[in-house]
């Protein structure tokens, strides 16, 4: 099946208005501004059945159906470009090298959910991104594709870039609108849910970069064309991110529904110098380790969660055999434990204490009562707070105590005296 | 604190910003439907042109956004990128999340820690590098990825790291052409 | 309204009342921390989990304060999910906390030591470093932060912002290096800063006044007033061996929700522990008993019947007012009050009229004065002295006349010289009686929207001294007033001189008394003075 997503991705820097048109670029939107009316877009949308791909998968469509039909002030787009999730790289080439691809998407959602303004979100160390989309949105606004009368259709659609400031939890989209709002990047307790009351206190629809990215092609190319592709409940295209000890990590397009094993063996080459592999990651850090064993799931949504874990980003990580599992788990341990936002009591406590216990074992500390420890620790925090940061951080540390329990058994350490730390021989 | 006078051309802590960038901040506080929406923004563009974000920075962005000076300080704290203290000329982060530990980022920060002469988390005696492990930064394709002020170096191995670095230390004009100079001369 | 059902019984309340105060109205107690009645929830501590309960589903665990009773809600407070999560939530915030009870100020009172007890494990099972952050630092004029002891449950950082309008203190860093800090080297200033150690629900933030005065367990607590200002907000008064060593805010939407001011606060905290207070009465210059100085102004009050003007003070309570009333009343050529104005006031609670029952005044018909005309007419041939019962009263008007006699009856302190009371000083008026505090007598105060409330004597005053009430009741003994001494109750009848219900003080709602008169007030006499 013939790519669409990916085709500039080879190219060293964005490709700028004049080429992108050539291509094709902004031809849709033309198209849809002054063609259709806002709600077959969005009937489109949801007929394609596009899912999102910032992870969660919840279908575009019924999302943007969310949105007042006669809006009262202003409602908002905001594209979620903080692109975070470790293993997680494909958003950045949609934006650095096809911006004009995410603008153009843009307009069209700005068109059917009836937003004037549109705010991307782009994740601090991004610089590249920011400067190639700030590029970008200056030749639209030059050329009347963006601006107080777009397309010349006299609708408004203006586009802001947003830049962050290094912070994973602002990829949670409540987080994200306080984030734009200026505050610090804490998830919002919901309800009420952002279509209500999102950014700035208005109706907003949040959605990532890649998802924006399909919406031209959806509209041009048509429904039928779109389910040809990937599965049936989850159609389209999907930029597969391979890294870690690949032989050519990148981002791969490919049709959702592949094998693990196909993605990483067909388009990356396999294991690097024909090493073997110890676990993989199927779709950034969140989504856990799984043994070489579970390589034939099936990159989709749906089945990955019977596995127990998720799709998320389909960013898929390879941890070779010479990493310890242990060590693999702290790296993720350790990050989580940076990055929650540390509002919820048992996340912030959580996340750093079940990061503390997998230390131990790493240092070959650990005590069999840990176990019920840790399973208490995730048991005490997800579903118990106010976003799924809880949800995340025990994606690695669940899936290592299922698939690896033995790599915490071989670092039980001697067992330790009762007296805690701080406990000294002044009696 | 010798870390300030280690940028040359840097204002000091108690500089106050040229008229342009005054004007630019309050440009970006009218161009959100609040005006602390632009906050983020001014923060950047304060720390870019002081090279940290000085108590007079925070209090100054209160102002322009309504906001009290320990709301801003609040903000600012949350967010890895933004410094609080002067630091060095050349701010040296190296991924140490999953994708590029494992293709090996341990040893480049271990070996630029001793070509440098300072652990991770700390910083050059003459204040021109520091050295901080940092989380992902979205170059799991291209890993170990470097970072000097938001300019990635990717595929870096513990070779390309020491030309990156003997690139650096023979520079002294802006340090922004510097490191577009040193990714040039790493390639 | 919305009827719900919690752990099988039922409750009506108003819909969109959240799960913990319809629990509330059941005895049902739901632990909770970063809940605050006052301030907007933002159900991060996850302590107040509970479960709701609907057929034919498995139970589900929600935060109670974000959860709205609604028609036929079903919630379970005691499921074993939602113990459990309550059970693991104590755990993480038991995890870094230093357990220093034994020298926290807060023990006793803590929510973190009580819901252990209640719904924790007993037994704790990190093991790991505990963070060390920093301890017992001042952030502000009166509030010692230990961010060790700190649960992060923001209540303080929304107080400041919600209630005093002072964003001075925010949550600083992320994740679990998360604390609570203000401005980088800079303290917080507010007039509200006091409630921060009330509302703080451990020993993070505690007062600098109170710090290691006293186990809470060994206080005495009476409910009071405050009478700082004529807000008159409901407060508790905490003493040891006679000292006043806490004021705290006690609930009343009537008046003052749930806080006070730090004017009141640590104003009572001088002002109830006077040091340098003169307890020796005093005759032209010489000291003598109080009793011996009460005796001898009855005397030239008598002597000089109806040539006395009686300046009453804001500082007496509606007892000792109506008392007057009675007593000097007939035997004064006028008894009146100079109205005191407000300054410095905010738009909070503190009025900024230190004039505690001037209302009352108004209200029991006591005439209002300028302080010129009471210095015009004290120099009139017709009066023969002025008695005052108010020290910066007396003091403005020695200021402006030269009077024939003068008498002060207040408490008064030796340690302020310089100062308006210290210009009335006992040796230049021919007459000083030592007064009493209002927190030496229980009675009671109106405040400035007329609301009338309960203060307890909660002090003993010191030996020998009478108070006004002894001088009164001897002068009524004197005179042969009937007042004296028929049994019936002071407050019922100010309440009754209000046109009010006759209630005792002990009979007096806790919330107090509305006494807004049906129609304006009249002075009870013909306005002599004006």
């Amino acid at each position: 099946m013939a790519n669409y997503l990916s085709l500039e991705f080879a190219r060293s820097g964005p490709m700028l208005l004049a080429e992108a048109r050539g291509k094709g670029r902004w031809a849709t939107a033309e198209r849809v501004l002054k063609t259709m009316k806002p709600e077959q877009v969005v009937d489109e949308v949801k007929n394609a059945g596009l899912r999102g791909r910032g992870g969660a998968w919840f279908p575009a469509g019924i999302k943007w159906s969310f949105m007042p039909k006669e809006p009262k002030g202003p409602s908002y787009l905001v594209i979620n470009a903080d692109e975070g999730e470790p293993g997680t790289f494909k958003d950045r080439q949609i934006m650095e090298k096809d911006p004009h691809l995410l603008l153009e998407g843009i307009a069209i959602a700005c068109f059917a959910m009836r937003a004037e303004t549109c705010f991307v979100y782009v994740r601090g160390e991004y610089l590249s991104s920011l400067v190639a989309l700030e590029t970008a949105i200056a030749e639209c606004e030059q050329a009347g594709l963006l601006g107080d009368d777009a397309l010349g259709t006299g609708r408004r659609v203006r586009v802001l870039a947003h830049r962050g400031a290094g912070a994973y939890i602002c990829g949670e989209e409540t987080a994200l609108l306080n984030s734009l709002e200026g505050r610090r990047g804490e998830p919002r307790a919901k309800p009420p849910f952002p279509a209500v009351y999102g950014a700035f206190g208005r109706p907003t629809t949040v959605n990532n970069v890649e998802t924006i990215a399909n919406v031209p092609f959806i509209l041009e190319r048509g429904v039928p064309w779109f389910r040809s592709m990937g599965t049936q409940g989850a159609p389209g295209n999907i930029l597969y991110g391979v890294s870690g000890a690949v032989e050519n990590p990148g981002i791969y397009e490919g049709p959702l529904g592949m094998s693990a094993r196909d993605v990483i063996e067909k388009f990356a080459g396999g294991v690097k110098a024909g090493k073997k592999m110890r676990a993989f990651i199927p779709g950034g850090a969140s989504t856990g380790f799984l043994p070489p064993g579970k390589l034939d799931v099936v990159m989709d949504p749906d089945a990955l969660k019977k596995e127990g874990t998720m799709l998320g980003t389909g960013g898929i990580v390879v941890i070779p055999e010479e990493v310890e599992l242990l060590d693999a788990l702290r790296v993720l341990s350790r990050f989580f434990r940076h990055e929650t936002c540390g509002q919820c009591a048992p996340c912030r406590e959580g996340a750093a204490w079940s990061d503390q216990i997998v230390g131990r074992f790493q240092r070959g500390e650990g005590s069999g009562d840990d176990f019920a420890l840790l399973n208490d620790i995730m048991r005490g925090s997800k579903q118990r707070t106010i976003c799924v940061f809880p949800e995340a951080f025990a994606g690695p540390l669940g899936s290592a105590l299922v698939h690896f329990k033995g790599d915490f058994e071989r670092n039980i350490g001697p067992a330790s005296p009762v007296a805690p730390q701080g406990a000294t021989s002044r009696g | 604190m010798s870390g300030a006078s280690a940028r040359p051309g840097q204002p000091g802590e108690d500089a106050t910003p040229p008229e342009p960038l005054l004007r630019e901040l309050e440009a970006l506080a009218a161009r959100y439907p609040t005006r602390r929406g632009g906050l983020l923004l001014m923060l950047h563009r304060l720390q870019e042109w002081r090279g940290w974000i000085a108590p007079a920075d925070m209090r100054r962005c209160g102002t322009l956004t309504g906001i009290s000076a320990a709301e801003v300080f609040s903000v600012v704290s949350f967010y890895t990128m933004f410094r609080t203290r002067p630091g060095a000329r050349f701010p040296i982060g190296i991924c140490r999340n999953i994708a590029c530990f494992v293709q090996g980022s341990e040893h480049v920060t271990r070996a630029l820690s001793e070509k440098l002469g300072c652990e991770p988390g700390g910083m050059t005696a003459d204040g021109r590098f520091s050295l901080q492990e940092v989380e992902c930064l979205g170059s799991c394709g291209s890993g170990p990825c470097l970072e000097i002020d938001s300019r990635y170096f990717e595929n870096v191995d513990a070779g390309k790291a020491g030309r990156i670095v003997d690139a650096l230390a023979r520079s002294d004009g802006d340090a922004t052409d510097a490191i577009e100079h040193a990714a040039k001369a790493a390639r | 309204m919305a009827e719900l059902s919690i752990d099988g019984r039922k409750v009506e309340v108003p819909a969109g009342t959240n799960v913990i105060e319809a629990a509330r109205k059941l005895a049902i107690d739901v632990p909770y921390y970063c809940y605050h009645p006052a301030l907007a929830p933002v159900g991060s501590c996850r302590m107040c989990q509970v479960e709701i309960v609907d057929p034919g589903k498995p139970p589900r665990v929600v935060i109670a304060c974000k959860t709205e009773a609604s028609q036929g809600l079903n919630v379970s407070t005691t499921g074993k999910d939602c113990v459990a999560a309550r059970a693991a939530t104590l755990e993480f915030l038991l995890a870094n906390h230093p357990l220093d009870c034994p020298i926290c100020d807060k023990a006793g009172e803590c929510d973190l030591q009580n819901f252990s007890y209640k719904h924790g494990h007993g037994v704790g099972r990190f093991t790991e470093p505990k963070r060390q952050l920093q301890k017992h630092e001042l952030i502000g004029d009166h509030i010692l932060l230990d961010q060790e002891r700190c649960i992060l449950c923001t209540r303080c950082v929304r107080f400041m912002g919600e209630y005093a309008k002072a964003p001075q203190l925010v949550v600083a860093g992320r994740g679990d290096r998360n604390v609570i800090a203000t401005f980088p080297g800079e303290r917080m200033h507010s007039n509200y800063e006091g409630n921060l150690a009330d509302i703080c629900p451990v020993g993070a933030l505690t007062l600098k006044e109170f710090r290691f005065k006293s186990r809470v367990w060994d206080l005495d607590s009476e409910e009071s007033v405050c009478t700082l200002c004529d807000r008159n907000c409901s407060v508790t008064l905490d003493t040891k061996r006679n000292r006043l060593l806490r004021a705290r805010p006690r609930q009343n939407a009537k008046v003052n929700g749930w806080f006070m001011c730090d004017v009141g606060r640590f104003g009572l905290l001088d002002h109830c522990n006077p040091s340098g207070r003169e307890e020796g009465g005093f005759l032209k210059g010489a000291r003598v008993a109080p009793a011996e100085a009460a005796n001898a102004l009855a005397e030239a009050l008598l002597a000089d019947r109806g040539r006395w003007l009686v300046v009453l003070s804001p500082r007496l309570n509606c007892e000792e007012i109506l008392l007057a009333r009675a007593v000097l009343g007939p035997l004064a050529r006028a008894l009146v009050h100079v109205p005191v104005a407000a300054e410095g006031g905010d738009a909070i609670l503190f009025t900024g009229r230190r004039a505690a029952n001037q209302r009352a005044l108004e209200l029991l018909g006591i005439e209002p004065v300028s302080a010129e005309d009471l210095a015009r007419v004290a120099v009139e041939a017709a009066t023969a002295g002025v008695l005052s019962f108010d020290s910066v009263a007396l003091a403005t008007l020695l200021g402006k006349a030269k009077l024939k006699r003068a008498a002060l009856v207040d408490v008064w302190r030796r340690a302020d010289p310089g100062t308006a009371a210290d210009a009335a000083a006992p040796l230049g008026v021919e007459f000083f009686v030592p007064g009493t505090l209002f927190t030496e007598k229980a009675g009671s105060f109106v405040n400035c929207d007329s609301r009338l409330q309960r203060a307890a004597r909660v002090q003993r005053p010191p030996q020998g001294i009478l108070g006004e009430a002894g001088l009164l009741q001897e002068l009524a003994r004197r005179s042969g007033d009937a007042h004296a001494g028929d049994g019936v109750d002071p407050t019922a009848r100010v309440l009754a001189a209000l046109g009010q219900e006759p209630l005792t003080l002990l009979q007096l709602p806790e919330e107090g008394l509305d006494v807004a008169p049906a129609a304006p007030v009249v002075a009870a006499g013909e306005a002599r003075l004006a």
